[in-house]
């Protein structure tokens, strides 16, 4: 009989734990809700909590080196430019990489340190997520995939990083940047215009 | 890289960068995994260490743009033999811009999907032949981990009409008289190639129109190649009336038949292409039904829809036909949408 209830406790713990598993997998990330919390390491191996950012706005900017569509805003300095600029303003700025490993834009945190240095790239931190689980919560789907988190932790902007949905450098410049246009009327204290637009970029590669 | 490096040298490192990848070929006809062994294989004895169990160096997977090294050939077919032709005709002519696809690889349709990046053509002004928009043969579908993306393997030829504009065609002579420029039709061309990576890649096409007026390197069956992919452009049809309701974050789109040649095709492979990006959840599954006789699609609208549009324009795709009398398995129709104004 004891034995029966240990194995039933089992059982509606695991069935338990199956049914929040599931839950956390179907609960994607909307405008104007709160952002899903996460702790990831950056390359250094120090841990980053989101929910300890609050009372700054913080960006989200999903990864890989090796994608043309992530090279354009690199090779140019357009990302760089856009990291110190607005981490100057008081934003945090994280990159995520949620490539698997032997996948296409993993690296290792000691590769991830150097690339980090030779593209002289300015993020807060390099956080990584080589299990794709902070990728899946947020269904980020390209590479770059832009989200914008204000003070209370919500979730106010999510999509593309400019309406140029292209690989070629010349681009960058005139292209309309939805990440800059987003940050300067919040930090002015207004409402974003467009909360939403279709990424592009390369998969991300889970 | 010296921190103070300028843009522009940050930009010649990363193309330095990128043709260092040139060297790794993949060759046809390998799987995937067999690629990945051999190049595990290949860095292990490369760095003469014991490390068999460390993951694949991601770069040594890339190539560059070395056009040596496509990965899509290009050829052009005009469906002429040269302007005499197309003048007598209507005085217009297609060109087929065929693209011969490695394996395992694809490019885009007009709408790419989740990802990607249709194919462009920009033509060069030509003082007498005047292209139009191109028409896309209609896509497959791709899934690329776990999204869905819209396309094109193995081979596609998209097709571009050419107008002949006869004025200016006659004052540059082109009947054969002495002295006329032979000329050519010229365009730059870019497109996307994926796998499980991304390349961009682009050529220069090039049509030359001979001092006679024909365009060299023309085929007798190029016509006939027209005319194979012209059959896979989805057909405007008036036999089939479409429209879509908008309500709780999915798109009700409701066929019906207007004349009695409109058939309804098996449920089970219908599936619905908008036209662009940015309109319905491309990874989720469509669902269609058959209400009375009409035909009903349930499809979840994309979570980046910031307001309900007027009408969206698409490819109704069926492996059958969507008429009785001639095989029609692809369809564009423009609905236009009601519903409530969707605000997220």
């Amino acid at each position: 009989m004891k034995t029966q209830i240990s194995y039933l406790t089992i059982l509606l713990v695991a069935a338990f734990m199956v049914a929040s598993v599931h839950a956390e997998e179907n609960k994607r990330p909307e405008i104007g809700n709160k952002a899903p919390d996460f702790t990831l390491p950056d390359a250094s191996g120090e841990n980053h909590t989101l929910s300890d950012y609050e009372g700054k706005f913080v960006v989200l900017e999903w990864l890989n080196h090796e994608c043309p569509f992530v090279l354009k805003h690199y090779a140019t300095g357009n990302m760089q430019m856009l990291q110190e600029s607005y981490r100057d303003k008081g934003v945090v700025w994280f990159s995520i990489i949620s490539s698997a490993p032997g996948k296409q834009g993993y690296m290792e945190p000691d590769e991830t340190r150097k690339v980090t240095r030779e593209k002289q790239a300015k993020p807060s931190a390099v956080l990584l997520d080589p299990e794709g689980k902070v990728g899946r919560t947020y269904d980020a789907r390209v590479t770059p995939h832009i989200y914008i988190i204000d003070p209370q932790g919500m979730l106010v902007y999510m999509g593309a990083i400019d309406d140029r949905p292209t690989t070629n450098h010349d681009d960058v410049e005139g292209a309309r940047n939805f990440v800059s246009e987003a940050l300067d009327l919040l930090l002015e204290g207004r409402d974003v215009d467009a909360s939403t637009y279709q990424p592009y970029g390369c998969t991300v590669k889970y | 890289m010296d921190k103070k490096m300028p843009i522009s040298s940050k930009i010649a490192f990363s193309r330095r960068i990128c043709s260092n990848r040139n060297m790794q070929e993949i060759p046809l006809g390998w799987s995937r995994k067999k690629v990945r062994d051999v190049f595990s294989t290949f860095t292990a004895a490369l760095t003469a260490l014991v490390l068999m169990l460390q993951p694949v160096h991601p770069p040594l997977l890339l190539a560059g743009e070395n056009p040596g090294e496509s990965r899509v050939a290009v050829t052009l077919l005009p469906g002429v033999s040269g302007v005499a032709e197309a003048t007598s005709d209507d005085g217009m002519f297609w060109v087929g811009v065929q693209m011969d696809i490695r394996e395992d690889w694809h490019v885009y349709w007009r709408n790419p999907g989740d990802s990607g990046l249709p194919t462009t053509i920009r033509w060069d002004e030509h003082p007498f032949l005047e292209p139009g928009e191109i028409h896309w043969p209609a896509p497959d579908r791709f899934d690329e981990d776990g999204i869905t993306t819209y396309g094109y393997s193995d081979q596609v030829t998209l097709l571009v009409p050419f107008r002949v504009r006869q004025k200016a065609a006659d004052t540059h002579g082109q009947s054969g008289s002495a002295g006329a420029k032979p000329g050519a039709i010229s365009a730059d061309m870019n497109w996307l190639v994926c796998k499980d990576i991304c390349i961009p890649e682009s050529t220069r096409i090039v049509l030359s129109i001979n001092a006679s007026g024909q365009f060299e390197g023309y085929g007798p069956d190029f016509a006939e190649r027209i005319e194979e992919s012209l059959d896979r452009v989805p057909k405007s049809v008036d036999d089939w009336a479409a429209r879509a309701e908008l309500a709780e974050d999915r798109f009700k789109i409701i066929l019906t038949p207007r004349t009695d040649k409109a058939v309804v095709p098996d449920t089970g492979d219908i599936y619905f292409y908008p036209n662009i990006q940015g309109l319905i959840e491309h990874t989720a599954p469509q669902k269609a039904v058959v209400r009375d006789d009409r035909l009903v699609l349930v499809i979840p609208v994309s979570r980046y829809l910031r307001s309900r549009p007027d009408e969206i324009t698409g490819v109704f795709s069926t492996g059958e036909s969507w008429l009785r009398d001639r095989r029609v398995p692809n369809m564009e129709l423009t609905l236009s949408v009601s519903g409530s104004p969707h605000d997220k």
